[in-house]
């Protein structure tokens, strides 16, 4: 006859556990018993304490015991959304830009916050609007209390770098979290496309590279190809393809027989009006054009050394690429160079991720209005981290799981004054459909369907249909610019 | 008086000053009104030829509105200062034209130091500058002169602005370096 005794315990997760079973048998029966039941107690124990440690854990951690991935970021300067050669652009080529979009997701309604560079900037390094990080047009400086997502990925072990254009206003900022920091103060911050000194992690360094793109290109993939046991992230920030618009000698002139495609309400000229002196763009605009797109054409062609030696790396499994531009451009709409205002041509950026863990949505674009505040929530959650830090942003993960989950309805739109450019201050609500744009000063406010009116001829704010939408529309942006704390 | 001296015949003020100057301002705000709004009527492809000529022609007018009122108003008798307002006439209503717009943005004070800014200056000085050597020319060929001691310094110090002005605001630099200390002064003005 036996006679059996067991006993239960519950573990800190409250799950319960068969830790013993005493047996009464024969004696060497018994011996065996007791020899397994020893290694049994043995490894229940070693479970128990690691489900305890791993408890004890905080979220984030517990996350990263999934291999988080590498992330490398690339931006650059004035690349409206449009100049795509995926899209049927009649004049540039982007094949690499063309091969991400392919073999990522492109988020077609991808915009800015503030449409100026160091605005847009600091925003997509914070996750916040310019009327929170506070770099509110070229003149306000970088707070060093700013937090950036680089920040956050080094706290939880991450290799970080920052190559490229700073130009925020001030001092060249002491970045947390950034391993390596590489950038350039020349031209107030803008840089030079050709021999451009760099600031190596605070020591002037002579450029290795003729051409800018290729330099900064170069120490990517330096900080790409590193022996590291950490996962990385790279942000890697181009002056590309902001004026003077130049590109490399052998690139100089490939575009100089296509025809361009002009709104009508452009002419070669337009540059010459005071605001557009200011922004660099004095000649003709066919040649300010032509020069732009073979700079981007150039950009293009580095950031496929960028895709080339992730996959001689063997590392596109684990690795995100993200593309953002930091602003749009008009190239004579609404007789407009530059950027700044709230049209769709200054505000609307490309955008394409490429998520290896996403690969069943490769190709798919995604409809969805983002934002370049988007971006640091976005990376935070791709890292396996939480967004702590206080952000307008949301992230876009989701999208890339599911392209047709419903995005935000509205979002709001700031820009500042920043003397000496003329162009007044003014805060708009765009909508799927609506944009809705209040200046400040005598501008008369600007109301547009997009969906019959895209290219925002027709203003509708003194029409029935304008003066109908506008309650509604008013009270949407008082809520946004509440959600913001304005 | 230089001026005095050379006048042959001085006619009515408003012959030798008030039309010229009307006349070159009335073809700078129509060229204007034209280039600004050619696109918006269906010319086919005229449109452009239109608003490339008026738009060029704008700038080239302003600069060379000196040229055209020397040949007027020197055979009728106009002082230098008449001259010299004249020829500038184009250019101070598209100087008041951009100030009335700064100031839908930009206060009062930012305003009058908006008018310091490169493109003002520039546009300033390429004008003294083109005045300068129609002054020059004037007093070389002018046939009073020949007897007189001639007096160049003056219109080749003002000949000398243009190149200087090309040089600090668009050479050095690139533009950028007076760009940047324009700005200084901004953020020490009004920050």
């Amino acid at each position: 006859m036996s006679k059996t005794i067991s006993c239960y315990t519950v573990d800190e997760a409250g799950t319960d556990n068969f830790l013993l079973r005493y047996v009464m048998e024969e004696p060497e029966m018994k011996k065996n018993r007791i020899l397994l039941m020893a290694v049994v107690i043995f490894f229940n124990l070693l479970l128990c304490t690691a489900v305890a440690a791993g408890l004890s854990l905080p979220p984030n951690a517990r996350a990263r015991t999934i291999e988080p991935p590498n992330i490398i970021f690339i931006l650059t300067d004035d690349h409206r959304w449009d100049a795509l050669g995926l899209l049927g652009h009649p004049v540039v080529e982007t094949p690499n830009l063309d091969r991400l979009c392919r073999e990522g997701v492109r988020f077609k309604n991808a915009f800015v916050t503030t449409s100026l560079c160091s605005p847009s900037r600091a925003s997509f390094l914070t996750g916040q609007y310019a009327s929170s990080h506070g770099v509110k047009n070229n003149l306000t400086p970088w707070n060093n209390d700013n937090v950036t997502f680089l920040e956050r990925l080094k706290t939880a072990g991450y290799d970080t770098s920052f190559i490229g254009k700073w130009h925020m206003p001030g001092e060249l900022p002491r970045l947390r979290g950034v391993d390596q920091f590489i950038t350039f103060t020349e031209q107030g911050g803008q840089g030079r496309y050709f021999d451009c000194p760099l600031i190596v992690d605070g020591v002037e360094t002579p450029s290795r590279k003729h051409y800018i793109t290729e330099e900064l290109t170069d120490y990517a993939l330096e900080f790409i190809t590193r022996e590291r046991e950490n996962p990385f992230c790279l942000y890697l920030s181009h002056k590309a393809v902001h004026h003077q618009f130049l590109p490399p000698p052998h690139i100089a002139g490939i575009y100089k027989d296509r025809k361009l495609p002009l709104p009508p309400e452009a002419d070669t000229w337009i540059s010459w009006n005071v605001d557009h002196l200011y922004c660099g763009l004095i000649g003709p605009l066919e040649r300010t054009y032509r020069n732009y797109m073979e700079a981007l054409y150039a950009t293009d062609i580095e950031i496929g050394r960028v895709l080339t030696k992730v996959d001689e790396l063997g590392m596109a499994d684990n690795t995100i690429i993200i593309y953002f531009g930091d602003n749009g451009f008009f190239f004579g709409e609404h007789r407009l160079m530059d950027k700044r205002w709230a049209y769709e041509e200054s505000i609307r950026v490309p955008c394409i991720i490429r998520d290896p863990r996403h690969k069943a949505n490769k190709g798919k674009v995604a409809h969805q209005m983002v934002l370049n505040v988007d971006l640091a929530p976005t990376i935070l959650e791709m890292a396996g981290l939480d967004p702590v830090m206080r952000m307008a942003g949301q992230s876009m993960v989701p999208f890339l799981k599911d392209v047709s989950r419903p995005g935000r309805d509205a979002w709001r739109y700031e820009y500042f004054q920043d003397f000496p450019y003329r162009i007044p201050e003014m805060e708009a609500l765009r909508t799927t459909r609506y944009k809705y744009i209040e200046y400040q000063g005598r501008k008369p406010w600007e109301l547009f369907d997009l969906r019959v009116d895209p290219r925002e001829q027709h203003n509708l704010m003194d029409t029935t249909e304008g003066r109908n939408l506008l309650p509604d529309l008013q009270k949407r942006l008082a809520e946004l610019r509440k959600e913001a704390g304005q | 008086m230089i001026q005095e001296s050379v006048f042959i015949d001085r006619q009515p003020f408003t012959r030798r000053f008030l039309y010229p100057a009307m006349l070159v301002l009335g073809i700078w705000v129509v060229m204007n009104l034209i280039y600004a709004n050619a696109w918006k009527f269906d010319l086919g492809g005229a449109n452009r030829v239109i608003s490339w000529v008026c738009g060029l022609g704008d700038v080239i007018f302003r600069v060379l509105t000196p040229v055209m009122i020397y040949l007027i108003t020197c055979s009728r008798g106009a002082s230098l200062t008449e001259r010299v307002i004249a020829g500038m006439t184009p250019s101070f209503g598209w100087a008041v034209y951009q100030f009335y717009l700064a100031l839908g943005v930009f206060s009062v004070g930012e305003t009058l130091y908006y008018g310091f800014s490169s493109a003002f200056l520039f546009a300033f000085f390429v004008l003294i500058s083109v005045t300068g050597l129609c002054e020059l020319v004037f007093r070389l060929t002018a046939k009073q002169h020949r007897q007189t001691k001639k007096q160049l310094l003056g219109p080749v110090m003002a000949i000398l602005m243009g190149p200087l002005s090309v040089f600090v605001l668009m050479v050095w630099g690139g533009g950028v370096h007076f760009f940047y200390v324009y700005q200084e002064g901004y953020k020490l003005l009004f920050h």
